[in-house]
């Protein structure tokens, strides 16, 4: 008798443990952009050893990352999830709960919009987009230098007409502006680039996080007195073509969400501490120029990150966790 | 076997540094170069001012007149103002113009430049040994090495489009000057020493006369490579037919790409056979001397 209640338990420790191991093994998508692979690492290795998940590493796009996560249940986490480009079936696999939302604010200040360079924002105390329009002249157009020049989207980019109709709405030829425009993404970088490195304004569009943006020392996307005039505003005149937009309303651009998303069933503390997870539009850029300037692996810019930043992601993690993750730093 | 290649961070820094010293390059000189070529900005955005300015009728018929007296050819004038027509009624007239202008100042850029470089190597054997590779490098290095780098230098639009296509474009004028030079009789010049002329006559009474045919071919080459650069010119920001079609790409708008790839066609077309038509009734009017 003995002898079977001993086959018995030890079965079910065996079955237990076996599953209680695979539970244990979260999978982390590592999404193909910089920024993105950066965070997948910085949870490998926050979860690895601060709470004692094996983790896995698993490489992939955004559409082929939530189709997975929708079928296999696999990956369990993905790190900087942008939301306004998830589909339809991943916004409602969100809404009946097989897929969760932890954390909506991933990356503080992301997003495109209207840059300058800083020491100029900082020489002349240029704040807002208002404050930026009402200078023309720190910004010359090449062709007419009595102009300010706004660098617009390339051709082809959806970005170029919500830049002529804010152009519109912020009623700029009257107030000394004209557009300049790119041509292509290269004429863009090399635009900025040619800008900062001569120390002539430059105001346009950019995006964030980039190490481009750190490296060129840009501000941005800078806000308007006015706010987000609206979804409407946005959706149904700024993104159009202008022949469809009649009346445009100034706005500042809207800045873009990034979320952490998770598959149900992970573990409670895990969930918490990328609930908490938070990065600084300008740590993230610091961090991908890190990245630039030491053609670093993404493995190498999160043991970057981690190593010269515990003040930030102390924040995140439970006390007992952060003193582990510390010992194994070292 | 992979091939023995410095390591990586060797590699790294060199590029770096061509990174930094192009960077430094650009702060300290960028600001003099744009000041040097605002003469040519200047007769850049004015001469495309005049051409959208001109009413269309007075641009036709003074072109017209113009073409009469250069090649007497009706059928060429012709096929100029349907042509135009054509390209008006679909709406390229004004970036039409702006194509043409920038096709015109470049060219005259690159004669201005190119017709002494190639006097200068078709009397010296060195000049010709140093200038020929890099003419070579000009015509094949891709253009995309160059666009960033000009950018940096001169911001976008219009400036940096005409160095463009200018470095494209400038070759065969100096080939050609070269060539035509190069195969003018010796006799001839030996005789006109001998009857006294100086150096300089010689040149411009003697060898560029008889050269004249093939520079004028050089020129005919320079304007279909301009023609053909400012696609590529539109790239960074340079307005007209060349950005209507990046536009067509981007957007992928069919129609838009084969209207204005075809008015690139029709400008091409009448600029070639019109110089053509000059040169050969030139010929014809020697040849009756």
């Amino acid at each position: 008798m003995k002898h079977y209640i001993k086959t018995i338990i030890s079965v079910m420790l065996i079955t237990l443990m076996s599953a209680v191991a695979k539970a244990d093994n979260i999978k982390i998508s590592e999404l193909n952009w910089q920024s993105g692979s950066m965070i997948a690492y910085i949870d490998s290795f926050i979860i690895k050893h601060g709470y004692g998940h094996d983790t896995e590493i698993v490489p992939g796009g955004i559409d082929a990352t939530i189709e997975s996560m929708l079928a296999t249940g696999s990956p369990n986490i993905v790190g900087e999830m942008w939301i306004s480009s998830l589909g339809d079936n991943a916004l409602t696999a969100l809404d009946n709960g097989s897929l969760v939302l932890a954390g909506d604010g991933v990356i503080q200040g992301a997003g495109e919009g209207w840059f300058i360079p800083k020491d100029i924002a900082e020489k002349h105390g240029l704040n807002t987009i208002e404050d930026v329009l009402a200078r023309p002249d720190l910004f010359p157009h090449p062709e007419d230098s009595s102009k300010g020049a706004l660098v617009t989207c390339p051709e082809g980019w959806t970005c170029k007409q919500k830049n002529l109709n804010l152009f519109k709405a912020f009623d700029m030829e009257a107030k000394g502006w004209k557009i300049l425009e790119p041509g292509s993404g290269t004429g863009l970088n090399a635009h900025w680039e040619g800008s900062v490195t001569k120390g002539i304004g430059a105001f346009g569009y950019y995006w964030t996080p980039t190490s481009f943006v750190g490296r060129l020392n840009l501000v941005g996307p800078l806000s308007s007195e006015v706010g987000f005039a609206g979804e409407d505003n946005w959706l149904k005149c700024i993104s159009l073509k202008d022949e469809m937009c009649d009346n445009p309303q100034p706005t500042q651009w809207p800045s873009s969400e990034t979320g952490t998303i998770v598959t149900p069933g992970v573990d409670q503390a895990v969930v918490d501490y990328v609930s908490a997870r938070t990065f600084d539009g300008s740590i993230i850029t610091n961090t991908l120029v890190w990245i630039e300037d030491n053609q670093a692996t993404a493995e190498d810019s999160a043991l970057y990150f981690l190593n010269t930043h515990p003040e930030i992601w102390t924040k995140w993690v439970t006390p007992k966790a952060a003193k582990k993750i510390k010992a194994s730093l070292k | 076997m992979n091939f023995p290649s410095l390591d990586r961070d060797t590699i790294t820094s060199f590029k770096k540094s061509i990174d930094s010293g192009f960077r430094e390059f650009a702060s300290n000189w960028g600001e003099w170069f744009t000041e040097l070529l605002s003469p040519i900005l200047w007769l850049l955005i004015h001469f495309e001012e005049l051409l959208i300015a001109t009413p269309w009728y007075i641009f036709l018929s003074i072109v017209s007149l113009l073409l009469w007296k250069a090649t007497q050819n009706w059928k060429l004038i012709l096929g100029f103002l349907i042509s135009f027509i054509l390209i008006g009624l679909v709406g390229m007239w004004d970036d039409t113009m702006r194509t043409l202008a920038i096709v015109l100042v470049s060219t005259l850029v690159c004669i201005v430049i190119g017709i002494p470089v190639g006097i200068l190597m078709a009397k010296n054997n060195l000049a010709h040994k140093i200038i020929l590779p890099i003419l070579d490098l000009m015509q094949t290095i891709p253009q995309f090495v160059y666009l960033i780098p000009v950018v940096m230098l001169f911001g976008l639009g219009k400036i940096p489009g005409l160095i463009a296509i200018s470095v494209y474009a400038i070759p065969p004028v100096i080939r050609f000057t070269n060539i035509g030079l190069r195969e003018v009789d010796k006799n001839l010049k030996e005789t006109a020493q001998a009857l006294g002329l100086k150096p300089l006559h010689i040149l411009r009474l003697i060898e560029l006369s008889l050269a004249r045919n093939v520079i004028l071919g050089g020129v005919n080459q320079t304007v279909m490579m301009a023609l053909a650069m400012v696609v590529i010119a539109s790239m960074i920001g340079v307005r007209g037919l060349g950005a209507q079609v990046m536009q067509s790409i981007g957007n992928g708008y069919l129609g838009l790409g084969v209207i204005s790839g075809l008015s690139i066609v029709a400008l091409a077309i009448i600029m070639d056979r019109s110089i053509q038509s000059y040169n050969k009734r030139f010929d014809k009017w020697r040849d009756k001397k």
